[in-house]
């Protein structure tokens, strides 16, 4: 165990660094959600939102950043298989795992830079408690993490060539968003549901936002279910993790 | 290692890729295999890395194998000692590694080349001094069973002097060499040369064997640098 912490440990600090290795490119991953946020709620800014409005307006924006970087980053695995790196990783670490959890820590610090981003600014326009909200964004994406990771760990174990990759992620998490949202205009769909917390992500991070909120012992449960069916979802996804490139003898 | 009667097909297709196939690999030993591009020796490299699982024939292999068949993207800004720690340090449990630490866990050739490069970035060396410092790395790494992917694509005659040097540093381990370069086997006094075509192992030559082999003989169409 110790030596799979460390190897964590040193993949993890490595693919920080390679975040951190363009400060412009940085400073945009930063910044283009902010700047996004801005132009999505437009309409609102330097009004006093409550924290209803604010879930309603700002959470489903936060609620794509963190699915379309997830699986990103989940996408920068499957192009290392496609690439053959992966099964040169593989004969090195104790287990794959040590890759996908290092990239996933990386993602997670990034995520937490670009909503406190994203809550520092939206906190201020919109007239809310700075802290209090990025303590709630924080505490949000902490609880929606790991289901979304679960839930997340089928595209490791698709045989999906390079080339397709990108269009895959970018499809599915167009489809997560679009279909919520027209989801949530065609029906009323109660915070606590087991069902529709667990097929959108989006639901879940905006959810969960909302719980935190002082009802989260009405969303413990679907919570929890969620969190069981994707942690199984993962494990079996993980179970048949693609090692090898999908192309070529 | 006996390998006897290797049967494997690829996902999704019904007629089998390799079919009773059957070879010895001399252990502790270093093993080329040549082949035609898509005769399918990297299949053949995987299975025995236990990277595909065959349909049948028990692979009688050591699994704890390592793999290299390129070099890994780095960050052209890293130093090689942080290259060190991302294959050793990885390796052995060492978040930081210092020349040395690196001392008792490198053989002497790799120290050798390591030492006046240590502080050097990754980015400022030549292609193929990228790639020897990921393979003497690699190679330092305790396993059985090391499959080598065409190591000398891109290294100079003078640098691939140095990886042979390390490989015959580590004489208790068994090798498979795929390689396209004749040249790769001189550097070695003892080796078998196994061909592969029409998805079996047409022929498994020792050095001698290989040696007295005319010029005009079919497998050595297997090698662009004759």
């Amino acid at each position: 165990m110790r030596k799979y912490l460390m190897q964590v440990a040193i993949y993890t600090q490595y693919f920080s660094r390679v975040l951190l290795d363009s400060w412009s490119l940085f400073i945009y991953t930063l910044g283009l959600p902010v700047f996004l946020m801005l132009v999505n709620d437009r309409k609102y800014l330097g009004q006093s939102l409550t924290w209803w409005q604010y879930t309603n307006l700002v959470l489903p924006f936060v609620a794509w950043v963190v699915i379309a970087n997830t699986l990103e980053m989940l996408a920068d695995v499957a192009r290392m298989r496609e690439q053959g790196y992966l099964k040169q990783y593989y004969s090195l670490v104790v287990s794959p795992s040590v890759l996908i959890v290092s990239k996933l820590l990386v993602n997670l610090m990034m995520l937490l830079l670009i909503i406190s981003g994203v809550g520092l600014v939206s906190g201020w326009l919109f007239h809310l408690p700075v802290g209090a909200l990025l303590v709630r964004l924080w505490l949000t994406l902490l609880l929606s993490y790991l289901p979304l990771v679960g839930l997340s760990l089928p595209i490791l174990s698709w045989s999906v060539r390079y080339q397709s990759v990108n269009a895959i992620v970018n499809v599915v998490a167009l489809v997560i968003m679009l279909g919520s949202a027209a989801v949530m205009t065609a029906f009323t769909i109660s915070f606590n549901s087991f069902i529709w917390n667990l097929v959108s992500p989006a639901f879940l991070i905006t959810d969960s936002f909302y719980a935190i909120g002082g009802h989260f012992s009405a969303f413990a449960g679907a919570y929890g279910g969620v969190l069981l069916v994707a942690l199984v979802i993962g494990m079996i996804s993980y179970r048949q993790l693609k090692i090898l490139p999908t192309e070529g003898i | 290692m006996e390998i006897q009667h290797l049967t494997y097909t690829f996902p999704q297709q019904t007629t089998p890729f390799f079919q009773d196939l059957s070879f010895n690999l001399a252990a502790q030993h270093v093993n080329f295999l040549i082949g035609a591009n898509g005769s399918g020796k990297t299949t053949l490299a995987d299975l025995l890395t236990g990277l595909r699982q065959p349909d049948q024939g028990p692979l009688a292999v050591p699994r704890h194998a390592l793999y290299l068949n390129q070099h890994l993207p780095m960050l052209m800004g890293v130093r090689i000692s942080d290259v060190a720690r991302l294959v050793l340090g990885i390796e052995y449990g060492r978040p930081q590694l210092t020349l040395t630490d690196l001392q008792p866990l490198v053989d002497a050739a790799t120290f050798d080349f390591l030492t006046p490069i240590w502080q050097q970035h990754y980015g400022d060396l030549s292609g193929g001094q990228r790639k020897l410092v990921q393979l003497l790395l690699f190679l330092q790494v305790d396993r059985d069973f090391v499959v080598l992917d065409e190591p000398t694509a891109e290294i100079d005659r003078e640098h691939a002097q140095y990886l042979f040097k390390v490989m015959q540093a580590h004489p208790q381990r068994t090798y498979l060499v795929i390689t396209h370069d004749r040249r790769d086997l001189d550097a070695f006094n003892d080796y078998q040369v196994l061909w592969l075509a029409d998805h079996q192992i047409k022929a498994a030559l020792t050095k001698q064997a290989f040696k007295q082999q005319p010029p005009t003989a079919s497998f050595l169409q297997a090698f662009q640098h004759s």
